[in-house]
C-alpha cells in the first residue's frame, strides 16, 4: 500500500493517530520517536490520543496537529465505586470515541503495549496499524513484527538491549518507508532540545525566577512510582550534602509530587542547617510547565527510574540516572548523548524475587559517595575530556572502594554503521553475566531480524568482561542450543510438508482420508515440536527468546487456509533458526576471545635481565 | 522472507472495515479490560493507606 501522493501532486497530509494510554514517562519517549518521524515525514499530521492526567505533555508539542484525551478517570472512577453500571459506562465510552471512527486513519500506531489498548486499535478504521490490535473476530494480535518482539520480548522479561525509544522510532520509519518511500528530509536534525515543548511563557518566566541565573542548578526528582525503586532518602540528603559542600556554585531543586512531600521535609531535616538556604523545594507545586521550565533551566537531573529522566533527555538535559530497583536501565535510561547510570553490579535478590522478603541490596550497592563521584566526574568532562579514568577520579576522592559494587555507565548514540540508537559504554571493569551477554545477542538477533543488518559482531564484547563464569556457562549452554536447533530443523520440515500436502487439497472441505489422517499426524508432531521448544525456554533462560518468540510468532499467523498457515510456520521457525545460528556464532566468538593469547616477543618489556612483563 | 520480517509494513485494512465489525463487543471488551487495569492500582492504593 502507498500512502505517498504521487508525484506532482500537491504534498496531502497523512492523518495518523498515536495511542498513548500508559503514563507521563511512556508519553515522553513516545514524543521522541514522533519527533524523529515528524523531522523525516514532515506530512505526517498527528494526533496523539491520552488519558487525561498525562495529556499535557503532548498538548505543549507544537507539531502534534491534536491531542484527544480519554477520560478514562471520569468514565471508570463511577463504575469502580459503584456509582454507576458498566452499562452506562458502556454508553459513555460509546459516545466518546464516536467522533474518532468517523473518518479512517491513514494511521494508526498504539505505542500503549496493553490488552486493553488492543480494543481501541481494532475499533477505529485505520488503512495501517502498528501494536496491538483485534482481529476480525475480536481476538487479540499484534499487528506489526517490533510489536511480536515487543510482546515476546520486552513485555516477557526477556533481556534484550535495544532502548525501548530507538524500538518505536525504528518500528514507525520502517512502516514510513514502506508505505511512502525514503523521508525527503535527511533526518540530520537534533530530537531533543530545550524547545521541545511550546511552553507557557509565564511559568517558564517563573522557572527563571525561581532559580538565580547566576547560579547553576542540579534538579532532583526525590521519588519514583514504586516504593522498590525509590533510593532512599538518607542517601539522596548525603548526596546532596557531599554536592553543595564540594561546589560552592551549585543550588539544589527538589521535584516531586504532593505525595512526596513528606519525603521532602525529611530530606531538608537531614540536611545541614548551613545548607539549607541553597535548596529550593517545588515538590508538590509543579504542574507539566513549571516541571519541564526548571528541568530544562537545570544543568544536570538526578534521579531514579522515573518520568523525569525522559523529560530531561527530550530536552537535552544532561542526566544521572541511580537506577536502583527492578529497572531494565538499558530499556529505558536516559536517552541521548551524556548521560550517566549508575547501578549496582550485583543481582538483588528482593528484585529478582519480589516478596519474598529479602531488602534490596541495590539501594545499599548505589552510595552517596559513588553518586556523587560520578556525579562530579561528569560535571568535570570538560576539564578531563575522559582522558582521566573514572577508577582514578573515585580514588582521587578517596573512594575508590565505593566503585567496587557498582557500575557507571556513559550514554551515546551511535552511528547507524556501529548499531544506531542509544548505548551506554561501559565506564567501569564489568564482568559480563549470562544474562547480560543474552541481553546483548537477543538485541542483535532483534536487529538481523527486523532491520536485516547487524554491526560488527561482539564489537561490545570486551576480553576483560569475559569471565571464567559466563565461559562454564557458554560452554553449558553449546549442547541445548544444538537441541534447540535440532527441533527447529524437525519443525520447518514438517511445516513444509503440511504446506505442499495440504496444497493438494481440491477444496478445505473435501479431503480425503488418507490426506486427512497425513494432515493430522504433521500436525500432532508440529504441537509435540512445540512443547518441546517450550521445555528448553524453561530449563535455559538463554533459550527462552526462542520459545518465546514461537508462541507469538505461531498465535499470529494470519492464513485462512491449512495450506498458508504450513508456509506461515515453516517461515517462522526459520526466523527461528537464524537466530539460533546467531546465538551460535556469538557463543564461538565469545569463547575464542576468553581463549589465551600467544604474546608475540615484542610485546615484552624487559625490566631487569631475567624478568619479562607483557606490555 | 520470513512472515515476521514481511510484517514489518503493519496490518493494512483497505477501506474502513467496522461494518463488518461487532463494535459493541469491542467496547464492552475494552471497558472490561480497562477496569481490570485498575483493580492492582485501586488494590495498592488500599493497602498503602
Amino acid at each position: 500500500m502507498n500512502l505517498r501522493p504521487e508525484a506532482g501532486r500537491p504534498t496531502e497530509k497523512l492523518r495518523c493517530l498515536v495511542i498513548q494510554l500508559a503514563r507521563i514517562g511512556d508519553t515522553l519517549q513516545s514524543l521522541m520517536a514522533l519527533r524523529a518521524a515528524k523531522q523525516l515525514y514532515p506530512e505526517l499530521e498527528i494526533h496523539f490520543l491520552a488519558r487525561g492526567r498525562f495529556a499535557q505533555a503532548a498538548k505543549r508539542v507544537p507539531w502534534i496537529h491534536s491531542v484527544i484525551e480519554f477520560p478514562s478517570d471520569s468514565i471508570l472512577a463511577p463504575v469502580l465505586k459503584g456509582e454507576k453500571r458498566e452499562i452506562d459506562a458502556l454508553r459513555d465510552l460509546a459516545k466518546w470515541i464516536a467522533p474518532l471512527v468517523q473518518k479512517p486513519w491513514d494511521l494508526i500506531v498504539n505505542w500503549s503495549f496493553s490488552e486493553a489498548s488492543s480494543y481501541i486499535t481494532g475499533l477505529l478504521p485505520g488503512r495501517i496499524k502498528l501494536g496491538y490490535t483485534r482481529r476480525m473476530d475480536n481476538t487479540f494480535a499484534s499487528a506489526d513484527a517490533w510489536t511480536n518482539f515487543v510482546q515476546a520480548v520486552v513485555q516477557g522479561d526477556l533481556p534484550q538491549n535495544i532502548h525501548l525509544t530507538d524500538i518505536l522510532t525504528t518500528q514507525l520509519l520502517t512502516a514510513l518507508q514502506i508505505h511512502m518511500g525514503d523521508p525527503r528530509s535527511d533526518g540530520n536534525m537534533p530530537v531533543t532540545s530545550k524547545t521541545f515543548f511550546s511552553l507557557d511563557p509565564k511559568l517558564s518566566s517563573k522557572a527563571s525566577a525561581l532559580l538565580n541565573s547566576n547560579k547553576k542548578w542540579v534538579a532532583i526528582q526525590l521519588g519514583a512510582a514504586l516504593e522498590s525503586k525509590t533510593w532512599p532518602v538518607d542517601r539522596w540528603a548525603k548526596t546532596v550534602e557531599y554536592l553543595l559542600e564540594r561546589q560552592s556554585e551549585y543550588q539544589v531543586v527538589l521535584l516531586g509530587s504532593a505525595e512526596e512531600k513528606v519525603k521532602a521535609a525529611e530530606f531538608i531535616n537531614l540536611l545541614p542547617p548551613v545548607l539549607r538556604n541553597r535548596i529550593r523545594s517545588l515538590v508538590g507545586e509543579t504542574d507539566f510547565d513549571l516541571w519541564a521550565s526548571v528541568v530544562a533551566k537545570s544543568r544536570w537531573l538526578l534521579s531514579g527510574d522515573t518520568a523525569a529522566i525522559h523529560l530531561a533527555s527530550v530536552l537535552g538535559t544532561r542526566v544521572v540516572n541511580i537506577s536502583v530497583g527492578p529497572v531494565k536501565w538499558v530499556e529505558t535510561g536516559p536517552y541521548g548523548n551524556g548521560h550517566y547510570v549508575i547501578a549496582p553490579k550485583n543481582t538483588c535478590n528482593a528484585c529478582v524475587a519480589p516478596g519474598s522478603g529479602t531488602t534490596h541490596n541495590c539501594k545499599t550497592d548505589v552510595t552517596p559517595e559513588a553518586v556523587f563521584a560520578t556525579w562530579s566526574y561528569a560535571a568535570t568532562e570538560w576539564n578531563h575530556r575522559r582522558t582521566l579514568k573514572i577508577e582514578d577520579h573515585f580514588s582521587v576522592l578517596g573512594w575508590r572502594h565505593h566503585l567496587g559494587q557498582v557500575q557507571v555507565r556513559r550514554s551515546m548514540i551511535r552511528t547507524t554503521e556501529t548499531g544506531g540508537g542509544v548505548h551506554y559504554e561501559p565506564l567501569t571493569q564489568i564482568e559480563l553475566s549470562l544474562n547480560e551477554w543474552t541481553s546483548m545477542v537477543t538485541g542483535q538477533i532483534a536487529r538481523n531480524w527486523y532491520c536485516g543488518w547487524v554491526p560488527p559482531m561482539g564489537q561490545d564484547l570486551i576480553r576483560t568482561a569475559i569471565g571464567t563464569d559466563l565461559i562454564q556457562k557458554l560452554r553449558i549452554l553449546t549442547e541445548p542450543l544444538e537441541v534447540l536447533t535440532k527441533i527447529i530443523d524437525e519443525a520447518i520440515a514438517s511445516s513444509t510438508t503440511l504446506h505442499h500436502r495440504s496444497s493438494k487439497m481440491k477444496s478445505p472441505k473435501l479431503v480425503d482420508l488418507a490426506l486427512k489422517s497425513e494432515l493430522n499426524e504433521i500436525a500432532i508432531k508440529l504441537q509435540d515440536l512445540d512443547l518441546l521448544l517450550d521445555r528448553m525456554g524453561i530449563t535455559h533462560s538463554s533459550l527462552r527468546l526462542f520459545s518465546r518468540m514461537s508462541k507469538v510468532l505461531m498465535h499470529n499467523l494470519k492464513g485462512s487456509d491449512i495450506s498458508t498457515l504450513g508456509k506461515e510456520s515453516k517461515d517462522s521457525y526459520k526466523q527461528l533458526k537464524e537466530g539460533a545460528t546467531m546465538m551460535k556464532e556469538w557463543i564461538a566468538h565469545t569463547l575464542s576471545l576468553a581463549r589465551p593469547v600467544a604474546l608475540k616477543t615484542a610485546d615484552i618489556v624487559r625490566l631487569r635481565p631475567g624478568t619479562e612483563v607483557p606490555l | 522472507m520470513a512472515t515476521d520480517q514481511s510484517r514489518l509494513e503493519g496490518e493494512m485494512n483497505e477501506g474502513p472495515s467496522n461494518e463488518e465489525r461487532d463494535v459493541m463487543a469491542l467496547l464492552a471488551g475494552f471497558l472490561r479490560a480497562l477496569l481490570e487495569e485498575q483493580k492492582p492500582l485501586k488494590e495498592q492504593n488500599e493497602s498503602s493507606t
